[in-house]
């Protein structure tokens, strides 16, 4: 398979206060061309991080090392107007619409500002086009639209714009993060459809951020897992629940209340989510996980290939198949 | 809304000028008992005896016809008195007010976009600009600039036409200095704040280009936080401009409302009042329109939600 990103060895420190702190330490990651990939963790894991990166959106005084590499060229030392070209053929759906559209600028200025400034698609032209994606994404009435504000439309409506304009300007890449996390859950899942048909039609490859394992593996071809500025796990979407490779992978799974079960609690990972910059010298999921052994503790675990996926966990060998059947009594 | 604004200040500022102690006749007649006779026909002819409400209503007549009545020490038409003086204070508030807009705002997105030197030094400025009380700044000022290196005139409005913005400079400075450092450090937050919106962001993810990404998305979002702050202060000018009218012996109407203040010339005093309110609606109201045509969530006659 092309990649047509790939991530090598990621590390981003990000300015808090007056130090410096890592969020993502050693994040590897390949999305080959129209292929999409489904990034999940808990919060404060790194996914956001991780996409930021690509889209180089990192907050000011953030320090990159390893390599981002994007169609072939490095993209970390991009700068002036290589970068902008390059932002062009990446294309990013946030999760707030609100926050990310301009809230005193039009929805057809919002549309066509990048058609008419960077491309110099007359007005017209851009509109017209504009009107034509709004109708694909489900938005009748396009000419209308466009004479509106955002806060004339709903978080649903607003959410459906931000796909078309980030359709409208024809990406190679889609970085998706939580695209549905702030929308009510019926308006949910028609947007998260219509993303998905649209990314196949257009054989556009995506990253998709979620905290929901079910639906990356309804949409992605493969799936990720990140814990604390790391990816642990990465392997085909389904076969994340029946041959979880890593004891992270195999708790979020257990995790998830089941819809046919009654359980007096639901089910919980024990302990708490750390950040990158707490991790211990050994396995960063060590002191959580129930397989943890003494030498968990002092050795860092690679990126390992294990059956057609890959781990992050010293025993993923000797532990698989047993993963998801032991945790789901812990 | 706005008329009623002018009726209610109309009336605060009529009663309490007829609350306020001081007899105008007696400053008429320079201290000294003026006969019962004297005082009776002189009562009479200022209608000094009529019910309150009477003299308001009266007053207020006459004003809508453009007559504020007579100066009882001067023996003029309050509002020849007006219109003599009123030149200078217009051009004094509306040279302060070019000088905050250009200066202030520019100060403030310069020292917002550029981080470091500039961003210390506007800070600096304002700091001190905003310590200095306008009285303060016109002493410094005339010392300087007057005396010391003779650049500017001292006092007196000039010639009318280009003396005139020439004997101006100087109070119009000593009037901006204050609002300046409040415009510009408004302006530094607000862009500051805006540069940080997750909406510049997504600019910025498509490849706008930075200054058009700073000029469509950040400056013009805070256009509008910057309007309210930036009209408030220039409103506010127009009571200010007393005390540098009075510091450069300028002939303005916020220096002759001192004086006839002091001299108890009531109906001078109701005029000038009159005017510098209805300025400061004036300026109000044309803030509230040009909110409503930057910021596309309020509506005129709405509230805004």
């Amino acid at each position: 398979m092309s990649g047509l990103v790939e991530l090598d060895g990621l590390e981003v420190d990000l300015r808090v206060g007056g130090s410096m702190r890592p969020v993502l330490s050693g994040t590897t990651l390949q999305i080959g061309r129209g292929e999409a990939v489904g990034l999940v963790g808990e919060s404060g894991s790194g996914k956001s991080m991780t996409a930021r990166s690509i889209a180089r959106l990192l907050p000011e005084g953030a320090e990159v090392r390893g390599s981002i590499r994007f169609d072939g060229t490095e993209v970390t030392s991009l700068r002036g107007a290589d970068l902008r070209a390059y932002r062009r053929r990446i294309a990013m759906v946030f999760q707030d619409p609100r926050a990310h559209v301009n809230p005193v600028r039009s929805i057809g200025d919002f549309l066509t500002e990048e058609l008419r400034t960077n491309e110099g698609v007359p007005r017209a032209e851009a509109e017209r086009r504009a009107i034509e994606l709004l109708d694909v994404v489900g938005i009748p009435d396009g000419a209308r639209r466009l004479r509106q504000y955002p806060h004339e439309l709903s978080g649903g409506l607003l959410q459906r714009v931000m796909i078309a304009s980030a359709l409208l300007s024809e990406p190679e890449l889609l970085l998706a993060d939580e695209p549905t996390t702030a929308l009510d859950v019926t308006t949910q899942s028609d947007v998260m459809a219509l993303l998905d048909e649209l990314r196949r039609e257009r054989g556009l490859a995506m990253l998709f951020i979620t905290h929901d394992l079910e639906l990356a593996g309804a949409v992605c071809d493969r799936t990720a897992v990140m814990y604390a500025g790391q990816i642990v796990e990465e392997q085909a979407a389904d076969a994340l629940y029946t041959d979880p490779l890593h004891p992270y992978t195999a708790a979020l799974v257990a995790a998830r209340p089941d819809i046919d079960a009654t359980a007096a609690r639901l089910a919980a990972i024990p302990g708490r989510p750390l950040s990158a910059f707490e991790a211990p010298p050994g396995c960063a999921f060590a002191d959580r996980c129930p397989f943890s052994e003494d030498r968990c503790e002092s050795e860092r675990p690679a990126l390992m290939p294990i059956a057609a996926g890959s781990s992050r966990c010293l025993r993923a060998e000797e532990l698989r198949g047993r993963l998801h059947l032991t945790v789901s009594d812990v | 809304m706005l008329i009623g604004t002018l009726l209610v200040s109309s009336f605060v500022i009529y009663s309490a000028l007829y609350l306020a102690p001081g007899n105008p006749i007696a400053t008429l007649t320079g201290g000294r008992t003026p006969s019962p006779e004297a005082v009776r026909i002189l009562e009479e002819r200022y209608h000094l005896n009529d019910p309150f409400l009477v003299r308001y209503w009266d007053w207020l007549t006459g004003v809508l016809h453009g007559d504020f009545g007579v100066s009882i020490p001067l023996r003029q038409d309050v509002s020849t008195l007006i219109a003599e003086r009123i030149g200078i204070t217009l051009g004094l508030v509306v040279y302060a007010a070019i000088i905050i807009l250009i200066l202030g705002i520019g100060a403030g997105i310069l020292a917002a976009l550029r981080p470091g030197l500039i961003d210390s030094s506007v800070i600096v400025a304002s700091t001190i600009s905003a310590a200095l009380p306008s009285f303060i700044a016109a002493i410094v000022l005339l010392l300087v600039f007057s005396v010391q290196l003779g650049w500017f005139p001292a006092f007196g409005p000039g010639e009318a036409g280009l003396d005139r913005i020439y004997h101006l400079t100087l109070p119009a400075i000593a009037l901006a200095l204050a609002s300046l450092a409040i415009v510009s450090r408004v302006t530094r937050a607000c862009v500051r704040e805006e540069l940080r919106r997750e909406h510049v962001q997504t600019a910025t993810s498509r490849g706008i280009p930075r200054h058009l990404v700073i000029r469509r998305h950040v400056l013009r979002n805070a256009a509008i936080p910057i309007t309210t702050v930036a009209g408030l202060t220039i409103a506010s000018l127009i009571a200010l401009s007393a005390v540098v009218e009075r510091a450069f012996a300028l002939n303005g109407l916020g220096a002759y409302l001192i004086q006839a203040a002091l001299s108890k010339d009531f109906a001078v005093v109701q005029g000038i009042a009159l005017v510098l309110v209805v300025a400061f609606v004036v300026t109000n109201t044309v803030i509230d329109i040009l909110y409503a045509l930057l910021d596309p969530r309020v509506k005129l006659g709405e509230r805004a939600s």
